[in-house]
């Protein structure tokens, strides 16, 4: 076990992707047979979902492009996706139905939850799942949507079940952990922080000096400056742009071109200089799948007793009276994760049991050895979830890490985040927005300090839809 | 909800509908399952200028090779014009916001199995809406399937359900069915009811019904099934041969 060997964890979690859609191409290519990723042919009865009669299956995206919709992923939508089978275990045949419920029509032969990448699609993605471990059972720990999956995995258990526009309660945040136990730390945004959402963090943002620029990343771990801790967040397509800024999160319905190249950059850093390489441990995975399909079943899994919130009866038909808390069942369908390391076992697929907190048990291990992280992560380890350290070797590679591909990436525009003329129109980008709003009424000259973009974004905005406003009248 | 954030929630809101390009419609005429040479009525009704690009592809799981060039007629207004659709090659058109066309392929020998892609752009204040339909244009004859998830009754899987027509409209009727590898099957749709053998030739008893409307699968579980609980078939499905009125 080697948790204690690394001094370095680079945390960075993208939006909305399964592991079939991201890295099934790894088996499917034969490039890493023992992943549990899709196998040719895509049509085979175990991958099958079922709309009124047809039957879909999985495909390989034609192109990386803009999808007409983001995908449904909200806890309603999520029990259809897992719909349970004749054996009372999720069947993962409802992807498709879900998508015609939330987009009211009808799906396409192609129909985009089912899609999937291939390995040229998603170059640095497969590079470093080829090259490093990738861990093919790390389930996002709840069967629901951004907020309470990003909540349990900096906070260890989460009190709300849905996203909507909402102040989120702190419920155990990693910072305030990580400075009770004097592990050194950094936030390092390329744009807007989604921490804005917990109010309880906005002194931790403004006022602790650790949430940087992303560009500080790279000459920080090349100055030998960097934190014990670091938290990489991309630009989030829900978050206020402006100007040549582009979302880069991967979230749908944008193309994950500029994702690519975010992973690359960062990977590039975490290798800079080969002294703070030698005890890095960086993590790439995702929040929850965003709707996309998975053909593995997530695990049972009793969630009562874990600290989430419970959410209504996915299934009660609108206005059929107040819906009793039914509480999850399993954990959320799989996330594509990869550990990028000189202590992971070369080209490996790591099968144990993960989810989102088996990063905070890892942090436990490494920087407070014999001191849990909390009970509700005790809690979840007790019922199955292993620490990330099992992925870990005893002894580090010394190779030096190989560079990743440098051929250009083909970049679909993100369009959605080109122009600030239109606000958001879903939740996760109204929360953002209406945080963005808030911290700069409440807080203006510490938005100076740490965003100071968002000025030209609220100057921006108000000229641009002033304009679009007065245009359409 | 604090006050502050519902008077920001209905701010955005209503910015939000009013900028935003919008795609109001974006639909074809008939089901969008048709034969190699039937024409096909798109409309649409954007808020924004509006562009849609046409390309084809090769139907699922019907092979890789590269599509021959063919030649679109496209309608609009008592004006026709055609337009040649090289393989992996894009048909760009600028369209006006509300609109319709007629689409149809120049009848010729190709008869392939294709997907074709409409993608509808609508753009305002430089920010695009997308949609797109597939369309799926199939040749006389050709395989496809239909299925159901299961529920289990007794020793008994039971897959049932109403095959869209919106899918398939009324242009394609049975020719043969047979069932999925490595089971039995009782087959019930239009009246008929039959039991299929797997590793048996291809039925012939439902030819000439409609493939939409009610099916019912039944098989009883394997012994493999019964052993083990988690290789219970979540979906029981019906091959058939399908062929173009």
């Amino acid at each position: 076990m080697a948790a204690s060997d690394i001094k370095t964890v680079i945390l960075m979690m993208f939006e909305n992707r399964s592991f079939d859609n991201m890295l099934g191409h790894l088996s499917f290519e034969a490039i890493q047979p023992s992943a549990n990723g899709l196998r040719p042919p895509p049509n085979q009865p175990q991958y099958a979902n079922f709309y009124e009669g047809g039957v879909y299956y999985p495909f390989n995206r034609p192109v990386d492009e803009q999808l007409s919709f983001d995908l449904p992923h909200e806890y309603n939508f999520v029990a259809t996706q897992l719909i349970p089978g004749p054996n009372g275990k999720p069947a993962m045949t409802g992807f498709v139905q879900a998508y015609a419920d939330a987009t009211g029509s009808d799906p396409n032969i192609e129909c985009d939850p089912l899609c999937f990448f291939s390995s040229a699609q998603v170059p640095i993605t497969s590079f470093l799942a080829q090259t490093f471990c990738i861990c093919d059972n790390w389930f996002c720990p709840l069967p629901t949507s951004t907020q309470p999956n990003r909540t349990v995995a900096f906070c260890g258990q989460s009190a709300i079940y849905q996203t909507k526009l909402q102040a989120i309660p702190d419920t155990g945040n990693i910072f305030k952990w990580m400075d009770d136990n004097q592990i050194t730390w950094g936030v390092y945004h390329d744009g807007f922080t989604f921490f804005a959402l917990y109010p309880d963090l906005w002194d931790q943002i403004f006022l602790s000096g650790k949430f940087h620029p992303y560009e500080q990343l790279a000459t920080d771990l090349k100055n030998n400056k960097q934190p014990q801790v670091i938290i990489v967040e991309p630009s989030y397509q829900d978050a206020p742009h402006v100007g040549p800024d582009h979302p880069n999160d991967n979230h749908p319905p944008l193309a994950v071109g500029w994702g690519e190249d975010f992973l690359r950059r960062t990977y590039q850093a975490a290798t800079i200089n080969p002294a703070v390489w030698a005890n890095t441990l960086m993590v790439v995975y995702y929040d929850e799948h965003g709707g996309f399909y998975d053909h593995v079943p997530p695990p049972t899994f009793d969630q009562v007793g874990t600290g989430n919130v419970a959410p209504p009866n996915p299934f009660m038909p609108p206005n059929g009276g107040s819906p009793e808390p039914i509480p999850y069942n399993t954990l959320g369908p799989r996330i594509p994760a990869i550990l990028v390391s000189p202590w992971v076992a070369p080209r490996t697929v790591v099968h144990d049991q993960y989810d989102h907190t088996s990063v905070l048990q890892m942090l436990a291990e490494a920087f407070t050895p014999g001191q849990a992280y909390s009970d509700a992560v005790t809690q979840r380890a007790a019922l199955g979830i292993n620490s990330l350290s099992t992925a870990l070797t005893a002894m580090a590679s010394h190779a030096a890490p190989p560079p990743p591909p440098s051929d250009p990436i083909g970049f679909t525009y993100a369009v959605l985040g080109e122009n600030i003329a239109t606000p958001p129109d879903n939740d996760m980008g109204r929360s953002l927005e209406a945080a963005a709003l808030q911290m700069m009424a409440q807080r203006p000259a510490e938005v100076d300090q740490q965003f100071p973009l968002l000025n030209n974004w609220k100057a921006a905005i108000d000229q641009a839809r002033a304009q679009g406003a007065a245009s359409n009248y | 909800m604090k006050p502050v954030y519902r008077i920001l929630f209905s701010l955005l809101w209503l910015e939000a509908l009013a900028c935003n390009p919008r795609i109001y419609q974006f639909t074809v005429g008939q089901a969008p399952t048709i034969g190699p040479n039937d024409s096909l009525l798109l409309s649409w009704h954007v808020k924004g200028s509006a562009a849609l690009q046409i390309r084809d592809y090769n139907y699922p799981e019907s092979g890789t090779d590269p599509l021959p060039d063919l030649t679109l007629l496209i309608s609009q207004h008592d004006m026709t014009q055609s337009y040649t659709l090289h393989n992996d090659s894009v048909i760009t058109l600028p369209l006006a916001s509300k609109d319709w066309l007629v689409i149809r392929k120049k009848p010729d020998l190709n008869n392939n199995d294709i997907v074709r892609y409409f993608k509808l752009i609508a753009t305002k204040h430089g920010k695009d809406s997308t949609r797109v339909i597939q369309v799926a244009a199939r040749p006389d004859s050709v395989f496809d399937e239909v299925g159901f998830p299961t529920q289990l009754h007794g020793d008994t899987l039971v897959a049932e359900g109403l095959n869209n027509a919106r899918r398939w409209g009324n242009n394609f009727f049975i020719l043969s069915v047979l069932p999925d590898t490595g089971r039995a099957m009782e087959v019930s749709h239009a009246g008929i009811t039959r039991d299929l053998h797997s590793g048996n030739p291809p039925d012939y008893s439902f030819k000439g019904t409609p493939v939409t409307g009610n099916w019912t699968i039944r098989s009883l579980l394997t012994p493999g099934e019964r052993n083990h609980q988690q290789a219970i078939a979540t979906g029981l499905i019906i091959h058939f041969i399908i062929k173009h009125k």
